[in-house]
């Protein structure tokens, strides 16, 4: 997979034009959903006021706050998924590989087949829970052991993953069908319960952790070489890897709690991003970002207006156009 | 005025009740090169991990500048200390560049970004090592000798005032050999490195120190430490020792192996 040339020009620049890509897809998206609206109408919506008082509703209060959990779930699980790629040298890693979705699930199924007078608490804290729980198991089962080789963090969170799933399944078969087919469906992910109290939450989370992997960019670049080259550039390791592995599970969690499992984004974005972008911490993480909410914005508009009616849950579409636009990369690598 | 830069003192290292280095004590001067010599499995890898905290010790103190190294906080360490380890594949596709700029890390804060000094300095080692115009090749893609001369790169930008090496001249040819040695002298610093060739080692360190089975068989000035007999003892081969007469180094030359 080794590509001898890198394709180099102006880093900023590019930035900029990924930006400027960002913008337009945002506004494009909007355009698309089951009510025809018309880009005229959208954009007298954006810059002015709408025509008719529903256009109003439709822009603000369904297609706006969707097109922008899109944006910034792909962003999330794509510049987790670099952080990960790049604190453990694989070029496997995922956010997923460390249990985050397996925890998720499992939270969501407990909460989600609970009777109603025993919810005390929402699907999505549930998930939320349950993806802190799976990453601590992991972080815990490190701590005590001598963790200092990186295939000891995959593995740890690949087992995790698996035991956490078959809980999950377990409760599921159990589970009373139509509680566990809701739980079912979550599971294959959907922007469909994007509102603005989700995005109270998911935004300053994913800005945050954003800000802190960037803080510590230089510092996590020493990691690509290897562990002892990097010690001996005066970095603490095995407390970076921990604290980056924090940052892409915080991330990653507020996502799948809130849209579930949209799974393939943040192993493939990387991916594509890297030979453009290079590969150094701070620019592969914001360049996947933006790609990867770009990709998510357009997928989702695939998802509601592909079957007309009707919606599909996205992580299957993301599964679908991602290993399938993957395999094709690979190809031509 | 000699001034000791880097001293081990009975340092020792165990690992699973197994003893590598057994009360190990040296000392290199400031501006010197020392190396390390011995046979395989001699643990003079290991020494080194030793030296620059890679390994933590059982017993015995490292001194830097005569203060105990472990009194020094890691981006201290990484500021006097730069080590060329043998490093011969990189994750990704990571380029020359992105490997030299590491060097940085230790003299940025967090958020502190490349300055046109900066830029200066890395190009500046780059022509140092004659890989300017690989400046923005990929590692893996590199022969061994660049490879090298990259990471040695990477340690000038890290602006030390010692260098560990660990086996420099490993899969390098004769050329290359030579080349390698020839920078990193040139550079000054304190040098401290393994290295199988005994010839070269003549001709390039100042002190040796001679190791086996974990233990300092000798450390002395280096045409001190290379003779016909201790050679014989330690490798296990017989050998003549003579002046080599267009260097005017010791030089070592072997007869076969002697498998009695």
């Amino acid at each position: 997979m080794i590509s001898h040339r890198v394709i180099r020009s102006k880093p900023l620049t590019k930035i900029g034009l990924l930006i400027i890509l960002v913008c337009l897809s945002l506004v494009l998206s909007m355009g698309f959903g089951t009510a025809e609206l018309g880009y005229q109408s959208v954009w007298q919506c954006i810059t002015d006021e709408c025509q008719r008082p529903i256009y109003q509703t439709i822009l603000w209060d369904i297609r706006f706050p969707r097109v922008l959990m899109g944006f910034l779930a792909g962003f999330a699980l794509a510049a987790a998924g670099a952080l990960m790629q790049n604190v453990t040298r694989n070029p496997l890693a995922d956010p997923y590989l460390f249990g985050i979705v397996a925890g998720a699930g499992l939270g969501a199924t407990l909460s989600g087949l609970l009777p109603e007078h025993l919810q005390a608490i929402s699907l999505p804290l549930a998930a939320f829970l349950g993806a802190l729980c799976a990453v601590s198991i992991v972080v815990m089962v490190l701590m005590g052991n001598n963790w200092r080789r990186v295939e000891h963090l995959l593995l740890a969170g690949v087992a995790v993953s698996f035991l956490l799933s078959a809980f999950t399944s377990f409760i599921l078969y159990f589970g009373e069908a139509f509680a566990s087919n809701r739980v079912i469906f979550w599971m294959m992910g959907s922007l469909a319960r994007a509102d603005y109290f989700s995005l109270s939450w998911v935004i300053p989370v994913v800005i945050s952790c954003s800000i802190l992997a960037l803080v510590f960019a230089r510092q996590l670049d020493a990691l690509l070489l290897s562990d002892e080259s990097a010690r001996t550039l005066g970095i603490n390791v095995d407390k970076l890897r921990i604290f980056a592995l924090i940052v892409c599970a915080a991330m990653t969690a507020v996502i799948v709690s809130y849209c579930g499992g949209i799974g393939f984004v943040g192993l493939m974005i990387p991916h594509i991003v890297r030979p453009f972008f290079g590969l150094t911490t701070a620019k592969l993480l914001l360049s996947s970002g933006l790609v990867g909410g770009c990709f998510l914005v357009w997928v989702d508009v695939v998802a509601r207006t592909i079957v007309p009616g009707q919606e599909i849950p996205i992580g299957v579409i993301t599964s679908v156009i991602g290993s399938v636009f993957f395999l094709f990369i690979m190809r031509r690598m | 005025m000699t001034i000791i830069h880097l001293q081990a003192e009975n340092v020792s290292w165990h690992i699973n009740n197994k003893v590598i280095i057994n009360d190990v004590s040296f000392a290199a001067l400031k501006g010197e090169t020392v190396g390390i010599v011995g046979p395989n499995g001699a643990g003079k890898t290991s020494l080194l991990k030793c030296l620059y905290q890679e390994n933590q010790l059982t017993s015995g103190k490292v001194y830097l500048s005569e203060m105990p190294l472990n009194l020094f906080d890691r981006k201290e360490i990484a500021k006097k200390i730069a080590v060329v380890g043998q490093q011969h594949e990189a994750a990704f596709n990571l380029t020359v560049f992105d490997i030299v700029q590491m060097g940085l890390i230790p003299h940025k804060a967090f958020f502190e970004s490349n300055t046109s000094t900066d830029k200066k300095l890395i190009d500046k080692a780059l022509s140092e090592v004659d890989l300017l115009t690989h400046k923005y090749q990929v590692f893996n893609t590199l022969s061994g000798g660049e490879q090298q001369r990259c990471l040695i790169a990477r340690a000038i930008v890290q602006r030390p005032e010692i260098l560990i090496m660990d086996e420099p001249t490993n899969h390098l040819d004769i050329f290359y050999q030579h080349q390698i040695l020839s920078i990193v002298k040139k550079l000054g610093l304190t040098l401290i490195m393994t290295i199988h060739d005994l010839n070269l080692a003549a001709q390039y360190c100042d002190h040796l120190l001679l190791l086996s089975e974990g233990e300092v068989r000798a450390f002395d000035e280096t045409n001190k430490v290379l003779n016909e007999e201790i050679i014989k003892d330690i490798f296990h081969i017989d050998c003549l020792v003579d002046k080599n007469p267009l260097s005017n180094t010791i030089r070592v030359t072997y007869a076969g192996a002697n498998n009695d």
